[in-house]
């Protein structure tokens, strides 16, 4: 049962981790509390639900598509609303409140209360790995959680507007010295963001059903992983990210399923009681993981 | 005339700092604003490169208007500040801290490194460490080799020899007079060391609460009684 539950566990942890690393751009490094950003995974998985159920595309193009909206939602977020709530922490956290609830209802009235799943494309057979039932679809979802950090991790490392990115969070004015456009650069972010949050509501989209309050548990368990981890941290919010997947899992199988959603927030009282900046937190600055 | 500015005012919120500010800058010439604490030296270059926005006034480079464009914008145009404390980023290995400067450029950009390799040897060695573990010595070396990295016309300095020693005062100051006389580059200098700036400058400006209160050739403030006085200490 334990390889069973540890795998259940990383499948989840996927998905939480790319949660958490949009989160840690919007908030840990824009500075933007976004109480929302679980409504952009919520929305993920009801744009691959509508291509590929309701429009009946082919899995790979519903994906693509629900990314390239999660892309524009991003674009539109930044431009009409984080871009005048940006620098004050109380209005961005109200404001971002009233649009998670306005998104839920919006779900609600577009896809309706009851739950749906997302038709699964692979055809293939399971297969055990030490004693665990590895279905395809958790296959896909390991590798390409696994395949998007990795890419947004050179992104950010190796090409140019990564260093800008980088530059810009750790020194705003510094980076407009030498002429990045940093309005650019909060466009990016919150792109990159939504993107990799919608991503994760398609992929556990294909194991776990939909329904529009989900974004609530995402929310919470981003909150979570971003304050244990760090604010700013990816590292942090990768790691912790994927270990709370795990302990979810592990936690419900062997301690009671019924409190599988507390044990999260036992690892944030934890940790703020014994190391409040976060596990991977280096001494104040930003964009340092 | 490369900078000018006509009467600007602006400030932070609801405070003004400038007060109808009017200096130029000469092609090719060592321009120093001197003055005490709180005149709006540092507000006058964060204004100049578009950090601050422009309430009243304008600025003009290279003849054209760029008090109303945004700072990257402005940077484009040819315009490099060297902010105060440095402000080179920390957790970005020097080698990236250069790369950065040279944002807007596309090309020629690896010949620009290796001649700021041999303008200070220090920064090749150091090339793969975070910027954040050099020295202050060498934080001001790169922040200035990032600001050249821009290939300006004019480069602003807001206090370069803020926090080093006084050999080390005396090196970059003599470094800022070799960028202008040898490069061809011209500087607009703010600087507490009055001294040491109007030794070097051609041209110098005396601000008070936001305004220029004394203007002239940097040799003639210096023996300006009232100069002396007040910021050289005589």
């Amino acid at each position: 049962m334990f390889s069973q539950l540890l795998l259940n566990g990383i499948v989840l942890g996927s998905g939480y981790a790319l949660i958490s690393v949009g989160h840690t751009i919007i908030f840990g490094l824009m500075r933007v509390s976004n109480f929302a950003h679980g409504e952009l995974y919520m929305l993920g998985a009801y744009l691959t639900y509508t291509f590929v159920n309701l429009l009946g595309l082919p899995f790979y193009a519903g994906l693509l598509l629900s990314l390239l909206g999660g892309a524009l939602l991003g674009y539109l977020l930044n431009r009409f609303v984080f871009r005048y709530v940006r620098d004050d922490s109380t209005v961005n956290g109200l404001v971002t409140i009233g649009l998670s609830i306005f998104l839920t209802n919006i779900a609600q009235y577009l896809w309706g209360a009851a739950p749906r799943s997302i038709h699964n494309p692979f055809a293939g057979d399971t297969i055990f790995v030490l004693g665990a039932a590895v279905t395809p679809a958790r296959f896909f979802i390991i590798f390409a959680s696994a395949a998007a950090i990795l890419l947004f991790h050179c992104l950010i490392k190796y090409t140019k507007i990564g260093k800008a990115f980088r530059a810009t969070f750790q020194k705003r004015e510094a980076a407009q010295l030498v002429g990045v456009d940093v309005e650019a650069i909060y466009s990016l972010s919150t792109i990159l963001g939504t993107v990799m949050a919608c991503l994760a509501g398609a992929l556990l989209g294909l194991v776990y059903s939909l329904e529009p309050a989900m974004g609530m548990k995402a929310i919470s368990v981003a909150w979570a992983v971003v304050v244990t981890g760090g604010a700013g941290n990816f590292v942090g919010a990768i790691s912790v990210g994927y270990f709370i997947g795990i302990v979810e899992s592990l936690g419900g199988g062997y301690i009671s399923s019924a409190y599988k959603d507390a044990f999260p927030f036992l690892m944030v009282v934890i940790v703020l009681l014994v190391k409040p900046n976060g596990i991977f937190a280096k001494s104040g600055s930003r964009m340092n993981g | 005339m490369l900078l000018e500015l006509h009467e600007v005012c602006t400030g932070y919120g609801m405070v003004q700092v400038l007060n109808g500010l009017s200096l130029h800058v000469e092609e090719g010439k060592l321009v120093t604003i001197v003055g005490p604490n709180g005149a709006g030296k540092t507000t006058t270059l964060r204004t100049i490169c578009g950090l601050l926005p422009v309430t009243k006034g304008e600025i003009l480079f290279a003849g054209e208007r760029i008090d109303n464009l945004k700072s990257d914008k402005i940077v484009k145009m040819g315009i490099a500040h060297c902010p105060e404390g440095r402000q080179i980023w920390p957790n970005m290995t020097v080698m990236e801290n250069l790369e950065l400067g040279a944002f807007i450029h596309r090309s020629g950009v690896k010949a620009d490194i290796d001649r700021m390799f041999t303008l200070f040897p220090i920064l090749k060695e150091r090339k793969n460490q975070h910027a954040g573990s050099l020295s202050g010595g060498e934080q001001q070396s790169l922040a200035v080799a990032r600001a050249l990295m821009l290939r300006p016309k004019l480069i602003l300095f807001d206090e370069p020899s803020l926090g080093l020693s006084p050999k080390l005062i005396t090196e970059t100051l003599s470094l800022i007079k070799r960028i202008n006389q040898e490069e061809g580059i011209s500087v607009l200098l703010v600087e507490q060391n009055a001294r040491m700036a109007l030794k070097i400058a051609h041209e110098g400006y005396v601000l008070e609460k936001g305004v220029s209160v004394l203007e002239g050739k940097a040799s003639s403030l210096a023996n300006d009684d009232y100069v002396q006085k007040s910021y050289l200490g005589m």
